[in-house]
């Protein structure tokens, strides 16, 4: 009989758990107890019932791991191992739900878990539907009302798309195939814009194609965006994570691809308004544009107004210079008037001068040589002419004379 | 008028076409800059796209065609499920 060591009956019996299809992928219903979470974050607890127990770690950050609490009834999935140091036998847990849900709806959880970590979820890659689709593609079976919904909302709504259905079955453990079938066939085809994949409700059997791997791949790989809508508002379904969009229904879905004529409608009168008012506008600006040209061809004109008052002023400042120089003008004739008066004759002799002439020759009497004895005079005075008659001029020398002339100068001076 | 409206093309428009150009038109009539040759052009272009559109809405019939059920006609024994 051979003796092994520890070591080698230990890692046998790793060996032999790992080997084990039903320890590698097991679900179990038990108690939580014994909680002890270590310094690193992991879960050590036990899963019991009546009879027994089992030892159970769970890694820091796997899902469920917030429902562990003392005496919490939980399911529980994972792989049982043979923890060779500690010696015990080790279920290490992936993932824990709360108890009472079905193997399906655990199922469900799971893959939803797998695809989710390897990115088909990621609302990254999810694509935009386009805003008017020419054709609609239908993943749905003919017979169901599903697809007569989907007919009417989307002929009252925007009638302009051609519907392409791909007929498929929704139920039964041929739908998967069919369903992924029916979508090819669209992607092949090309033409649809945007793809509703779409089934009425039912039990979670009923929609469980839906959940299938397989099927949320097939989407996953479709290359026209996908609307899905399984089932009522709270049914939830793996292609619902990874369709483009999730629908509630499938009247939703209808009006999630198509836009709504009505909608259009008004925002085509709104286009058509803003065309027509801009071109009014437009029209307008220019009428304006007209008439401030107008304006500045106005002010570029010469200001005859102005002009008219330079001249006027410039009249009037004429007007006014040549009256003061007429008065001038006046008084100064007035002024050569008085000193012309000055000089006339008549003026002297109405001083009580007068003009002595010697009647014979016409000769002014400036001097007694002039005049001898009986020569006729004509003594002019201011009323008029007095004849008058030399009378005896006595002969004397002439510096006599001029003595005796000067007594009459001086009186003559005395006179002035 | 190059860029004018032409009858027989916005026959072929589709509801797409039409209404990207109505908002085309709408925002470059907006944004000014048109000789009034242009803003007329655009304008009577777009009265004839908001026509093709309210025409494509109103009289629209939906085409439904159906794609051949490859999987379903496939014989019965032959179906691996």
């Amino acid at each position: 009989m051979a003796v092994y060591t520890v070591a080698q009956v230990t890692a046998h019996l790793r060996q032999k758990f790992e080997a084990d299809p039903l320890l590698a992928d097991l679900w179990v219903l038990g108690e939580a107890s014994n909680l002890r979470i270590s310094a690193a974050g992991h879960s050590y607890f036990s899963l019991k019932d009546g009879q027994s127990l089992l030892r159970c770690v769970m890694f820091k950050g796997q899902p469920g791991a917030d429902l562990l609490v003392e005496g919490a009834s939980v399911s529980v999935h994972g792989h049982i191992t043979f923890y060779e140091r500690g010696g015990s036998t080790d279920f290490v847990i992936a993932l824990a739900m709360p108890q009472g849900m079905g193997e399906l709806a655990l199922e469900l959880e799971r893959l939803k878990l797998k695809l989710e970590r390897e990115g088909l979820f990621e609302e990254s890659r999810k694509r935009p539907l386009p805003r008017f689709p020419a054709v609609v593609g239908v993943v749905t079976s003919p017979a169901g009302s599903v697809w007569q919904d989907i007919q009417s909302v989307i002929r009252r709504r925007y009638p302009m798309v051609e519907l392409v259905l791909s007929p498929t079955i929704v139920q039964g453990d041929s739908a998967a195939p069919s369903i992924i079938n029916a979508l090819e066939r669209l992607n092949t085809d090309g033409r649809a814009d945007v793809v509703i994949m779409a089934r009425g409700g039912g039990s979670l059997e009923d929609l469980w194609p839906f959940n299938e791997e397989a099927v949320a791949r097939a989407v996953y790989g479709s290359r026209i965006p996908v609307v899905s809508a399984i089932g009522h508002e709270t049914d939830f379904t793996i292609m619902d994570f990874v369709a483009d969009v999730r629908a509630p229904t499938p009247s939703v879905a209808a009006e999630l691809a198509v836009p709504d004529g009505a909608v259009l409608l008004r925002e085509v009168g709104e286009l058509g308004a803003r065309v027509g008012s801009a071109a009014a506008g437009s029209i307008r600006d220019r009428r304006e544009q007209v008439v401030r040209l107008t304006h500045r061809m106005d002010s570029g004109l010469p200001d005859c107004g102005t002009w008219r008052r330079r001249v006027d002023d410039l009249a009037r400042l004429a007007t006014t210079a040549m009256s003061g120089r007429l008065a001038l003008a006046k008084t100064r004739v007035q002024g050569l008037q008085v000193q012309l008066n000055a000089l006339n004759p008549a003026a002297t002799l109405k001083r009580g001068f007068s003009l002595v002439e010697l009647v014979e020759t016409g000769q002014v009497l400036t001097s007694k040589s002039q005049a001898a004895a009986g020569d006729s005079l004509s003594v002019t005075v201011a009323d008029g002419v007095v004849p008058a008659t030399v009378g005896d001029v006595p002969k004397q020398p002439k510096r006599a004379g001029k003595r005796r002339a000067a007594p009459q100068e001086a009186g003559m001076e005395r006179l002035f | 008028m190059a860029d004018g409206p032409e009858p027989g093309q916005s026959e072929d428009l589709t509801f797409e076409q039409a209404f990207q150009r109505l908002g085309e038109l709408a925002e470059a009539l907006e944004s000014g800059g048109l000789t009034m040759a242009e803003t007329t052009a655009k304008y009577e272009e777009g009265m004839v796209l908001v026509r093709r559109c309210n025409q494509l809405l109103d009289q629209a019939e939906m085409k439904i065609t159906t794609l051949r059920d490859a999987y379903a006609q496939q014989p019965e024994e032959d179906q691996p499920f």
